[in-house]
């Protein structure tokens, strides 16, 4: 089974990497590396949390959707550490569509998708809440969800 | 550090990469208690961050010392705790935090 947490690693293999290889003549971007990087970091722990729920509490990982997996995250009964997580997976995942769909972002989101050690805060805050789901108890956001 | 901005009047502040329900903007947030919840939490986790509130957006950024970065990572959840635990989860979970380096 592929293991989401190596989305993590390869985000700052992205960030602190480079990629030289021209591909028929085409070159990627720091940007470039770096939107990735964040779309990676978001799909690490998104994919670590939904394997948790799906093994711990046999709920269909199709059921588990980004939209309504950081909404039950922080359904208040969800208990606090949980409800903590939803809120960064949240940011996470707005982070992540700015990265992936924005093409002309606003000023301020220019500065930080082409910003390396922002990138990389942001990819360790990931890999940080990955490394606390299997002390969670998600038995109320898998009962959410199976309704 | 911790201070306050505020949404020019004509912003369209639907439209902002953090949007948040009807609901969550429909919740009162004390924005004083807001401001010495993330001091003490600063304090607590030796962030040694800077923040920056705008009540209009209900957004906070945090601007967090590049060498400080691992440390605030690894303490993430943990800080988000505390300031729940001080103003309430409702009230914390319908606000948008944000982080940044400093340029």
């Amino acid at each position: 089974m592929f293991e989401p947490f190596e989305y993590a690693v390869l985000a700052r293999q992205l960030v602190i990497g480079s990629l030289v290889a021209g591909i028929d003549g085409h070159v990627t971007s720091d940007e470039c590396r770096l939107r990735a990087a964040l779309g990676r970091a978001y799909y690490a722990l998104y994919l670590s949390i939904r394997g948790v729920i799906a093994r711990r509490h046999n709920v269909p990982v199709r059921w588990i959707t980004h939209g309504a997996l950081h909404t039950f995250l922080r359904h208040s009964k969800a208990g606090r550490d949980v409800q903590a997580l939803g809120h960064e997976l949240r940011r996470l995942y707005a982070l992540r569509q700015q990265a992936d769909y924005e093409v002309v972002p606003a000023s301020e989101w220019a500065r930080k998708l082409a910003d390396a050690t922002f990138v990389e805060f942001m990819t360790r805050q990931a890999m940080s809440s990955v490394s606390t789901l299997e002390r969670l108890d998600f038995a109320p956001v898998a009962e959410l969800l199976r309704r | 550090m911790i201070s306050v901005s505020h949404a020019n009047p004509t912003e369209a502040l639907d439209d902002h990469v953090f949007r948040l329900s009807a609901r969550a903007r429909r919740v009162r947030v004390d924005w004083e208690s807001l401001e010495r919840a993330l001091a003490a939490a600063n304090d607590e986790f030796g962030w040694e961050a800077d923040f920056c509130i705008n009540p209009e957006r209900r957004h906070v950024s945090i601007v967090v010392p590049a060498a400080n970065i691992d440390h605030v990572a690894r303490t993430t959840l943990d800080f988000y705790g505390a300031v729940a635990d001080r103003i309430g989860m409702k009230e914390f979970l319908s606000i948008w935090v944000d982080f940044d380096v400093p340029r």
